[in-house]
């Protein structure tokens, strides 16, 4: 796990998201025993162990309580019950820390430190271990901290806590369970302190609040799914997280019962059968697993004769959700999850056999998206992304593109505006760069600009519209031509396409995916001027500017700016086309589109 | 008829603010006190209602909870000049009304999930003909309006509203410079590029002029996708993305876009239907098993649309509806069927349009 230590939550925050900073124990208080649990828990996860495995540190334990809150409405849990829950959550993962606390010489414990499949198969039994060695007062007991160092007022919750948060998982749960369901004084439903406590209830709520967190916050890592060092199972866990975006709880109106669902994040350019593979991964492993742990709760409450405590909660449809996202390192993620699938499926033995499955994640170029790095993206971030974008959609080859230049390098930014994340963050950066700029209209030229403009344009209040550039250059185009441009566009648009809807005096901001040699803008400008409209300041902006041909700035332009700089790419006339030259096929823009 | 979208100025602030899926969002986060605070003050303003009517409309469908409808119901009634009537398609919404007055003073429309009107609660002897009024607007005891079909009505009439709020009819005239006109039997057409002659022009692509005349349009468009919010479907993920076929198209299809933020394809300039066998696999691989719903500003003889369609099809798309802003009912399209296609407003008759050829000139 690549969870930073010093990003785990507090203990006010926990304490915070509970209510319980004023609730008073008889001895003690809320605060003082969360403390201490917190404080225990938090140096048991300094250094995580375990990283081949999702996320089960206090961030984890803290996403639990979340979902116990969203929940509540239908529990309507006391202070005392919110209180003994919180020091569950914190402490149920601790057994996977083993190898961190485990101590030299124990009859408690096994001597030596165990292997990633044991420990996940007994981190409930050592945990529980640990704190009833802590309730027993093992002070012979090495720790990183000596824990709950003055127990006496919270004995009896950290107990209650130890049952509550190691029956979550594996045999050792169970037999928990099982034990809560037989010591019938101890865990019935009752009443602790003047207030309501159901312990039994509180074990349900914490199998399936732990199984709700279950999204991509659980891998710190994702570029490490494609290693050796995470084996076949954790992975195919991982990868199961790794799709889901988020899970949101909804209460019904009258409060007797919940609805769950999962959104789950679809690379934005895979196919049917790559949208419906995630969604099988994370329904056979994900859905699968919280629809088990609900009727396991079920059952258990209902052996208890306690099931009318749990209120239906329903797991409903996936929700897709087509984001700028593609896993990192994936090169045939479709291939990949494939094989999870059926590792899925096999019977265990065969689970860690399958040699091929990391076989099916090579290793590519990286790549950087907006969800890896956090959003608000910096300018540079998004440059790079960008960049990265355009590295992998562009075509190589030698094209003539419509205005009649021959390039090598051909990038068709429709695509790029029809990524909704994209979109989004490029009007974000473009709306800062002129938001005091007084821009009065957005006027995009080119059809891909058209999205990005009318984003721009909500945000900025002010007018949109949009024209086109002459797409047909003549040879020795340096040379005006004597056709205006207004006559050689007219010829491929009609007037009501070119003629923008803007005022006079008008501040603009003109807006295009490529600007190269500048000449565009320029023209664009020219089209202003016959067409009898007269802006005020103009402003020029592109995506990318592209080549190294000198540069045409236009003194009525105030000001141009774009993202991303790609110098490299070719740019020539026909008549002096070194790809012409060599005879290389050539391709017409059209087509390319 | 005259409605309050609190939905509309809703998604209207959340655009504003730069906020990640407004209608999503707008739907699950009215209801502050500031939201119900801007609703009144559009209920109560009366310079946006019509003249002669003395009733409107507030529509809550889109939510399942709305807090302060008390406060709401207060603040409108206390103008005895009109009348609100509320349309909620939430139990929960009704239950309050209820558990709050005996009789509510004003007429609150309940609509079952699937949009069909169930019943009209609500009556006071200061609005006792304001229910009358409401009644024969959903011709309550004969044939009952749908939710759906009520607001269809609605867009028609906003959308024409629109093309004259938003200057968007150009009409010819002989002093035109750019454009060419002509005159026949005393009326000036405006030739176009394909050499027919049209009476009047509308010029959509002004809708840039107010990116509100544009959020209105998108918002009519939008309401038409999630099929007026009725609950026993849930319509968005039925389709994955948006296609526009020309570029005034995609202005207001990238307002939609904005809105539901479903990703937004330009597909313009398809040409005549043999250079469709030009187009690339790359477009080929991203439109190939999607299912697509075409936004089409105006369709006047269809043909923009059949190539549209014979285009998805090439690239193995599956086209899942097609929604003109509005139809001129010049032609129609060959190639899809009919309840795939939905128009919003059907202006022809308003504004007089004629479509013909130049032969009468010429001769």
């Amino acid at each position: 796990m690549s969870t930073d230590p010093k990003s785990m939550p507090s203990a006010d925050q926990f304490i915070e998201l509970l209510g319980i900073s004023n609730f008073d124990l008889s001895g003690g208080d809320a605060r003082g025993f969360i403390g201490l649990v917190w404080s225990a828990s938090n140096e048991i996860w300094k250094i995580p162990q375990e990283s081949w495995y999702t996320n089960h540190d206090l961030n984890h334990s803290f996403r639990i309580l979340q979902s116990v809150i969203d929940l509540d409405p239908l529990f309507e849990l006391s202070p005392y019950e919110r209180m003994v829950i919180c020091a569950a959550s914190c402490i149920h993962d601790i057994g996977m820390q083993f190898n961190f606390w485990a101590p030299k010489r124990s009859k408690l414990f096994p001597p030596k430190k165990l292997g990633s499949d044991e420990l996940r198969e007994r981190h409930s039994e050592l945990g529980h271990s640990l704190i009833k060695a802590q309730l027993k007062d093992e002070k012979t007991l090495k720790f990183p901290q000596q824990f709950v160092t003055d127990l006496t007022s919270y004995k009896n919750a950290l107990n209650y806590a130890s049952y509550i948060g190691f029956s979550h998982s594996g045999t050792y749960g169970k037999s928990l369970l099982n034990s809560m369901l037989e010591y019938e004084a101890t865990f019935r439903a009752g009443s602790h302190d003047g207030f309501i406590f159901r312990p039994r209830l509180l074990a349900a709520l914490l199998r399936i609040c732990d199984e709700l967190d279950n999204d991509s916050r659980r891998i710190g890592q994702p570029d490490r799914i494609s290693t050796r060092q995470i084996n076949n199972i954790s992975a195919i866990h991982w990868l199961s997280c790794l799709f889901i975006k988020n899970v949101d709880i909804e209460i019904s109106p009258s409060a007797d019962r919940a609805y769950v669902s999962h959104t789950i994040r679809v690379p934005f350019e895979s196919d049917r059968n790559l949208g419906n593979n995630i969604q099988e991964i994370v329904r056979k492993i994900r859905i699968l697993e919280l629809e088990s742990e609900i009727e396991t709760s079920k059952q258990f409450l209902e052996a208890c004769g306690e099931r009318s405590h749990l209120k239906e909660i329903d797991v409903r449809n996936l929700n897709p959700d087509h984001a700028f996202f593609i896993p990192p390192k994936f090169d045939d993620l479709q291939g990949t999850i494939k094989i999870a699938l059926e590792l899925w499926d096999a019977p265990s033995k065969e689970k860690s056999l399958h040699v091929d499955f990391q076989q099916t994640m090579p290793h590519i170029r990286p790549k950087v998206f907006p969800e890896d790095l956090g959003y608000p993206l910096s300018r540079t971030q998004l440059s790079s992304v960008l960049r990265q974008w355009f590295t992998a959609n562009v075509i190589t080859g030698h094209i003539e593109l419509i205005s009649g230049l021959h390039t090598d390098t051909y990038v068709n930014c429709r695509f790029l505006a029809a990524n909704p994340e994209l979109l989004r963050a490029v009007s974000a950066h473009i709306t800062d760069n002129y938001i005091d700029k007084d821009i009065n209209c957005i006027m995009a030229v080119g059809t891909s600009a058209i999205p990005f403009a009318v984003n721009i344009a909500i945000r900025l209040g002010c007018k949109v519209t949009f024209t086109f550039s002459r797409t047909k250059l003549e040879e020795g185009e340096e040379s005006e031509s004597d056709e205006s441009i207004l006559d050689a566009i007219k010829k491929d648009y009609s007037l009501n396409e070119l003629l923008p809807s803007f005022n006079n005096g008008d501040n603009l901001l003109i807006l295009d995916d490529i600007i190269s040699g500048g000449r565009v803008a320029k023209e664009s400008v020219n089209l202003l001027v016959e067409l009898k409209l007269r802006p005020g300041t103009i402003h020029h902006f592109s995506l990318y500017r592209l080549g190294s041909i000198d540069f045409q700035i236009d003194k009525r332009i105030t000001s141009y700016d774009h993202f991303v700089d790609i110098p490299e790419v070719l740019y020539a006339l026909k008549s002096s086309c070194p790809l012409c030259e060599k005879g290389f096929p050539l391709k017409m823009e059209r087509e390319m589109f | 008829m005259h409605v309050v979208d609190p939905l509309f100025h809703k998604i209207q602030e959340l655009l504003l603010k730069g906020r990640p899926y407004p209608v999503n969002l707008a739907r699950q986060s009215f209801g502050t006190s500031s939201d119900i605070d801007q609703l009144i003050d559009r209920c109560l303003d009366t310079s946006e209602l019509p003249g002669p009517e003395r009733h409107y409309y507030i529509d809550l469908t889109p939510f399942e909870r709305v807090g302060g409808l008390g406060r709401l119901i207060e603040s409108i009634i206390v103008n005895p000049n009109r009348c609100g009537a509320i349309l909620t398609m939430s139990r929960p919404i009704l239950d309050e009304i209820s558990s709050e007055y005996e009789h509510c003073p004003l007429p609150v429309l309940f609509f079952q999930k699937d949009g069909e009107l169930e019943e009209i609660i609500g009556f006071s002897d200061v609005y006792g003909a304001c229910r009358s009024h409401v009644e024969l607007d959903f011709r309550y005891d004969t044939n009952r309006l749908n939710l759906s079909e009520f607001r269809r009505i609605l867009a028609r009439a906003n959308l024409t509203k629109l093309l004259f709020d938003a200057d968007c009819i150009d009409t010819p005239r002989l002093s035109d410079e750019l454009e060419p006109t002509t005159e026949i039997s005393g009326r000036l057409y405006r030739v176009m590029p394909n050499g027919m002659l049209v009476s009047c022009y509308l010029k959509l692509k002004d809708l840039g002029r107010d990116t509100n005349h544009l959020m209105r349009i998108a918002y009519e468009i939008m309401l038409n996708l999630f099929d007026y919010f009725r609950r026993d479907s849930d319509p968005l993920p039925n389709f994955d993305l948006i296609v526009a076929p020309n570029n005034t198209s995609l202005l207001i299809a990238s307002m939609v876009r904005a809105i539901i933020e479903k990703p937004v394809l330009p597909i313009d300039r398809l040409g005549p239907i043999p250079s469709l066998q030009l187009h690339s696999e790359r477009l080929k691989e991203f439109l190939f098993e999607r299912r697509v719903v075409v936004i089409e500003e105006v369709v006047a003889t269809g043909s923009e649309v059949d190539r549209t369609i014979m285009f998805l099809n090439h690239m193995g798309a599956s086209l899942e509806k097609v929604v003109a802003a509005y139809n001129l009912e010049i032609g129609k399209p060959m190639l899809i069927d009919s309840h795939k296609m939905v128009s919003l407003c059907r202006p022809k008759r308003m504004l007089d349009y004629v479509y013909r050829s130049q032969i009468d000139a010429l001769s």
